[in-house]
């Protein structure tokens, strides 16, 4: 069997452009609990999120040869193309989270995912650096982005989540994002 | 790019616009590489958030499912290994379908040569804006310079009228004859010149009657805009009735629209109270 544990993931993802099944399995086996674990929080449904992990390997192995690695990292360049599909499928289904009961959750779906793995061992490097950074910005900002990227809401939903006017959320999310940009380059302690 | 540009481009990022905002920001920035790679950039960025998501076990048939989606499409390319009977319906299948794809083809052509055409006059009615605007432009400017040198005109011809006064000094001179206003007077002549510029005047007058000891001629020169005529100092007679003067109004008369004599009493008044006997033009 191939043995393909040094390999890349930006490796296989451009032998699988390259119609490489082999490869796109690997690929497949490395990327498909998280990118499931992505879509199943985002669509909260179970059955959706199994419709959109088979469309969105299916889309990534047809847009694999586009795949440029000097751009792009493979895992962000495919969570791009989940996420995408999921909130896709929320906004042409028009199911809406209720924003009383997203606000009911209390607690904020990343920090929650954070508590849970500060009692765990990291999954990866890569997952400590952000989760540092994230934990870096102010909560205003943080918890802007985090709803935004793990429920797709919009603007306008987030700013009537929180009650915030439009403006402040439009600024706490440029912020936001920009702080952590310049956090995960290592730019700003 | 500008802060709100930033700001769209974080919110795109994230899909946090609604459909018809997304399509006017990427139509804003669609030629601006560089905006083009910061979304991308926050894309990147906000990605990295699913490193934060707990991963979960994807049910075994989706690995299954997803093969046999790129496994069908395999499949889909090797249609020419069938049974010869079924390569001939599928050939006439394949002709019809070539045929379909043909007119598609021809109406997709179609479309976009029509496209083509709009595109090319939009784009010339892009350049002829750009010519009209040019031309206004030069326009604008012709009449910029032409309106310079109307000024420079203007200020020169001033310049030429005020040195013609100075070196004629008949050039602005003004005639009245004064009239008698009762038949007392009606022998009586009297004209006055009248220098605007300078602001000074002479009387010539002639056979008029004289006055009593405690009397005096008075001149006043009225101007409509002035509240009141405005006193020009009085008028001796010699013997013969003929008096010539020089006067020079008390205040300025910057339209002096007629003069007038009046009967005041000896050595004048600041403001007319007797009757006016001579007055004119």
């Amino acid at each position: 069997m191939e043995d393909v544990s040094q390999e890349t993931d930006e490796s296989l993802l451009q032998r699988a452009g390259k119609g490489d099944q082999s490869a796109f399995g690997h690929l497949y086996d490395r990327f498909s609990g998280r990118l499931y674990g992505l879509v199943k929080r985002i669509l909260e449904d179970e059955h959706d999120a199994r419709d959109v992990l088979q469309e969105g390997f299916v889309y990534l192995w047809e847009k694999a040869s586009s795949f440029d690695a000097s751009k792009s990292k493979a895992f962000t360049w495919s969570v791009i193309i989940f996420r995408n599909k999921s909130i896709d499928r929320i906004r042409a289904s028009r199911r809406r989270v209720k924003l009383h009961d997203a606000v009911a959750e209390e607690l904020l779906p990343l920090q929650n995912t954070a508590e849970r793995a500060d009692q765990a061992v990291e999954a990866s490097e890569r997952a400590a650096i952000v989760r540092q950074a994230l934990g870096k910005l102010p909560e205003d900002q943080r918890k802007s982005i985090e709803w935004a990227f793990l429920k797709g809401f919009t603007q306008h939903q987030v700013a009537e989540l929180f009650g915030e006017p439009l403006g402040t959320v439009k600024t706490n999310i440029r912020r936001g994002l920009l702080r952590l940009r310049d956090l995960l380059k290592g730019g700003e302690s | 790019m500008t802060e709100r540009q930033e700001e769209l481009a974080a919110l795109h990022a994230l899909r946090m616009l609604e459909p018809e905002e997304a399509r006017v920001f990427l139509g804003e920035i669609k030629y601006a590489p560089k905006s083009v790679e910061f979304v991308h950039e926050l894309e990147e960025v906000a990605a990295e958030l699913a490193e934060l998501v707990e991963p979960e076990e994807a049910p075994a048939e989706c690995r299954a499912a997803v093969f046999d989606g790129i496994a069908g499409r395999k499949r889909d390319q090797k249609v020419t290994q069938m049974k010869s009977g079924t390569r001939v319906l599928l050939g006439v299948l394949g002709w019809a379908a070539a045929a379909c794809i043909a007119v598609t083809a021809y109406g997709m052509w179609f479309k976009m040569r029509s496209a083509q055409q709009e595109l090319a006059a939009v784009l010339k009615t892009h350049d002829n804006s750009q010519q009209e605007a040019q031309t206004l432009r030069a326009e604008a400017d012709r009449l910029k310079q032409a309106l310079a040198i109307a000024e420079q005109k203007t200020v020169a011809l001033t310049q030429q009228i005020l040195q013609l006064q100075a070196t004629n000094p008949l050039a602005s001179l003004e005639a009245a004859a004064l009239k008698a206003q009762n038949n007392s007077w009606a022998d009586t002549g009297a004209v006055i010149v009248w220098d605007p510029v300078k602001q000074e005047g002479l009387l010539k007058m002639t056979k008029a009657r004289p006055v009593s000891a405690n009397k005096d001629y008075q001149l006043w020169v009225i101007d409509k805009e002035l509240p009141a005529p405005v006193n020009a100092g009085i008028v001796t007679l010699d013997e013969q009735g003929v008096a010539t003067i020089t006067f020079k109004p008390d205040a300025p008369v910057p339209h002096a629209a007629a003069f007038a004599l009046s009967i005041e009493a000896k050595g004048g008044v600041p403001k007319r109270e007797g009757p006016i006997v001579l007055m004119g033009p």
